[in-house]
């Protein structure tokens, strides 16, 4: 673990400050000169010390003007240096004392001073001997080892009876509710074995038991239990991992932090760093390993303030974006498995301040995840596909044009758009500018003399009004058809095809409308594209075939309606293909927990043993053990096909055919 | 919240709430700052801090407070997170900048809203920060409608300078003071309620689930789920 639980303990029980309370003129002075008490923790010390004077006077601390600001003098006259977590008297090398915590008194008339609680006298001679360890322990070695010093042979090898015992009867068990209450039962049964009163009376030795037998018992069910608590919550799961998906190309200007440039581009630039970082969470077992793997995440963001102390402001917006952008796709199941499973209740002793910063971090993941799914459609406002004020009279150039005619799109305003389809740039412009002198009089250029006229002139403007404005492009390539098919409007979609709109056209990241519908879920408009002829097949720049992006993000019924199609009309869709990373379809849905559209690609022969770039298999990043065993069962019916050369293939033209036709005759 | 049987030993959580830029961060940072290592401290940047003190209550009990400070986030796009963070807490401290109008009218609104989720029970302190713009004579400042909107609200009213370190010690020994105060008299209600029959305890219990039900519907404006979904 990375944050220790610090040495805690109540000061109003401590002898030697209640012995100082009593001493009201002492007190007084310390407040007045605004002197620091350096207390030794409880059991640091012997009864014998207290009945002398001079214990306490030494380890009352004052600054000296003519030393360095760390250096004070105590009352007998002894000089002590303070640095940042350690207390030692200057002619001691050897003997130093570690500070724990720091408190602060006040008086009545508001005068002040500190209390440095040290885990032992600063001067040797009024301590103990022996004394109990006030750090805890860290992880499962730690654990073992911690169990071995304090307990006897005998409860030791109980609690690993039991551990074992809890294993086999479990084996067969998948249920959420009994998983949950068996695993509380082992661990109050392994507590109750393992403290005895010398352990009880100690308040931290007891709360460092109750952590290694969590870390014991956590080692030994986690896998368990986490998959049990996934598959308890797929929906939940399913829900919020389309959502990350959705979101997954959000930047730090979409939430609101263009005022930090400085922070956000170091941000942006370590990124990778921060979600190494924060996928320590998926190996960490224990709750408050879990919470504070947050906590270093958010270390590392303030080393790119510059240090200074991030606010909430700040760090909620950082957190969002390096969730979104983690790739770490349990955050709902992290978040019960912290409420439900951190067995030693540190996360409840809220008088411990450990627990209580622990339940900051966990609040602050609750309000992320909150802020998640209330926000999913943030990426589609902040979209700049379309300027949503622009009309008529702001048009100034092509442009504007262009964008005003994806307004209309964006409104679903069929009439407007049909109309302004068939009017190039350039005559209305002229209408335009014309327009106040003498309205409607260049129109007739555009206008054929008659309906049905047939003269050479009305012949080619009929032929050529229809598409003359449906391929235009915007500046990042997007067309008409994008638009239409990224808002989900089925009948302009319509439209834009019977106006000739170039179907398999792209964007500038190679995306063509039947992607962006597939990617969306947008399902009217993928049957449209496809019936329209849409290549089914094509990659875009990343190589992501429609099917892969469907699936990506979580849209069953597009992946239902590509497959189906390409069934029914000999398109032949290709369920293997890979993108740029190597993953296919069935990687993506795998590794979301997406299960429906698992089984429906595993039911169409979609390869389970594929490897993408870095050699993982669709198995490799199963969700859980559910679509573990679907992909295993599919595995073991899918016949391994042999490689068929590329040589081997023959392709028939209609010309061989008619030739082949031709020699038989 | 006790974490012991006897009442001299107090775990109060204290969010903080203010528009950016009042010196929410700042207060805070006046408060627990002068201590010597960062390292120990249970902080987690600005956003949550943990100070420790003693001091001698009214009653001339010796007390000790664990202050579980939080602060929130001010932005708009935030705003419908307030209540995952104002959750169990048992102060408040409201900041607003005297040079700036409208922070004190969104102190309003945080006012409304706490009541809301948290009940009448979370003691609040408004503070006006930034008293030594006035001092300086840069501004004019009128104190007097603050107060009557805070005396309307059952809440004190401090006057601080996080940059002189002024009145800061005061605020948080008061609003302490303010806690311990509600908490002993729950603590009270609680201890005669448990004395009479069980079947009012029960009654009282149930109260409090309804309470925490409705709370829960006003946080997510009509979302049938549970705030965060769990």
């Amino acid at each position: 673990m990375n944050i220790s639980i610090n040495y805690e303990e109540d000061l109003q029980k401590n002898p030697l400050y209640l012995t100082l309370m009593q001493k009201s003129s002492l007190l007084q002075e310390i407040c007045i000169n605004n002197w620091i008490f350096a207390l030794p923790r409880k059991s640091s010390y012997s009864e014998e010390s207290l009945k002398n004077h001079e214990f306490i006077l030494s380890h009352i601390l004052s600054p000296s003007e003519e030393l360095p600001k760390t250096h004070f003098i105590n009352l007998i006259g002894d000089e002590v240096v303070i640095n940042e977590q350690s207390i030692k008297m200057k002619n001691d090398k050897i003997h130093q004392c570690v500070i724990l915590f720091e408190e602060f008194y006040f008086t009545k008339d508001l005068q002040k001073f500190k209390i440095m609680c040290i885990d032992m006298p600063l001067n040797k001679k009024f301590g103990k001997r022996s004394m109990s360890s006030n750090s805890t322990v860290k992880n499962v070695q730690e654990s073992i080892e911690f169990i071995h010093q304090n307990c006897s042979r005998q409860i030791e090898r109980k609690i690993q009876n039991a551990i074992k015992n809890f294993n086999l009867r479990m084996q067969k068990v998948f249920d959420y509710k009994q998983l949950q209450i068996n695993i509380k039962l082992l661990y109050d049964y392994c507590i109750n074995i393992a403290s005895n009163r010398k352990i009880k009376d100690d308040q931290f030795l007891f709360l460092n038991v109750k952590i290694a037998i969590e870390y014991i018992v956590m080692d030994a069910v986690y896998e368990k239990i986490f998959d049990a608590i996934t598959i308890e919550n797929s929906e939940k799961n399913i829900e919020f991992n389309k959502i990350l998906r959705k979101l997954s190309n959000i930047t730090l200007n979409d939430l609101n932090l263009s005022h930090l440039p400085e922070v956000t581009s170091q941000v942006n630039e370590n990124i990778n760093v921060l979600r190494i970082e924060l996928l320590k969470i998926d190996k960490s077992k224990c709750a408050f390993d879990k919470l504070s793997c947050i906590k270093n995440v958010i270390d590392i963001i303030s080393l790119y303030n510059d240090n200074k102390l991030t606010a909430t402001d700040e760090l909620l917006p950082m957190l969002v974006y390096i969730i979104i952008k983690s790739n770490y796709f349990y955050f709902i199941s992290t978040l019960i498995f912290i409420k439900e499973f951190n067995l030693s209740q540190i996360l409840n002793s809220e008088a411990h301040s450990v627990g209580s910063a622990f339940v900051y971090i966990l609040t602050t993941i609750e309000a992320i995840i909150y802020f998640i799914q209330t926000n999913e459609h943030m990426k589609l406002e902040k979209n700049q596909l379309i300027k949503k004020t622009i009309t008529i009279d702001d048009v100034k150039c092509q442009t504007d044009y262009i964008d005003f005619l994806f307004k209309c799109i964006y409104d679903n305003d069929e009439v407007q758009l049909e109309k302004y389809l068939k009017i190039p740039y350039s005559v209305f412009i002229k209408e335009k500018t014309s327009s106040s002198s003498e309205p409607s009089s260049s129109s007739q250029n555009s206008v054929s003399c008659h309906p049905l006229c047939a003269c050479l002139s009305c012949e080619n403007l009929k032929n050529n009004s229809s598409s003359i404005n449906v391929n235009l492009t915007s500046q990042n390539d997007m067309r008409m058809l994008h638009i239409a098919a990224f808002y989900n409007l089925p009948k302009i979609v319509s439209l834009l095809l019977i106006n000739d709109a170039e179907i398999d056209a792209t964007n500038e990241n190679g995306f063509t409308a039947l992607h962006i519908a597939s990617m969306n879920g947008h399902q009217k408009v993928l049957f449209l594209l496809l019936h329209g002829n849409a290549n089914i097949n094509l990659p875009t720049k990343d190589k992501k075939t429609s099917l892969i992006l469907a699936s990506m993000y979580g849209h069953e019924h597009c992946v239902k309606a590509l497959i189906f199609f390409s069934e029914h009309t000999h398109m032949a869709i290709n369920i293997n293909a890979q993108d740029i990373e190597g993953n296919t379809a069935l990687h993506y849905a795998s590794q979301c927990g997406f299960l429906i559209i698992v089984d429906i690609l595993l039911e169409y022969q979609a390869k389970a043993t594929l490897k993408n770039n870095i050699g993982k298999t669709p198995l490799d990043y199963a969700y859980n053990s559910v679509i573990k065993k679907r992909i295993n069962d599919a595995v073991k019916y899918q016949v391994e096909e042999l490689p068929v050369a590329e040589s081997e293939f023959v392709f028939i033209r209609k010309q061989d055919l008619a030739e082949i036709f031709e020699d038989t005759k | 919240m006790l974490s012991d049987g006897t009442s001299t030993n107090y775990t109060f959580k204290i969010v903080l709430l203010g528009e950016g830029k009042v010196g929410k961060t700042s207060i805070i940072m006046r408060f627990v700052h002068d201590q010597f290592n960062k390292q120990h401290q249970q902080t987690i940047q600005a956003a949550f801090l943990n100070k420790k003190i003693n001091f001698e209550y009214d009653d001339n009990r010796q007390v000790r407070c664990s202050l579980n400070i939080c602060d929130t986030a001010g932005q708009e796009i935030f705003h419908s997170l307030g209540p995952i963070y104002y959750r169990g807490s048992n102060g408040a401290i409201l900041v607003y900048d005297i040079s700036n109008q409208d922070s004190f009218e969104k102190i309003k609104m945080w006012i409304k809203e706490l009541k809301k989720v948290v009940g009448d029970d979370i003691a609040c302190v408004i503070v006006g920060n930034k008293i030594d713009l006035v001092k300086d004579g840069k501004i004019q400042y009128d104190i007097s409608p603050h107060l009557e909107y805070a005396k309307s609200q059952n809440a004190l009213h401090f006057l601080t300078s996080a940059k002189h370190n002024e009145n800061i010690d005061e605020l948080f020994l008061e609003i302490s003071k303010q806690m311990i105060k509600a908490h002993d008299e729950k603590q009270t209600a609680n201890a005669t309620l448990n004395r009479s029959n069980s079947m009012r305890r029960r009654l009282r219990v149930e109260d409090e689930n309804t309470q925490n039900d409705e709370s829960g519907v006003n946080t997510q404006s009509g979302n049938s789920s549970r705030c965060c979904g769990i």
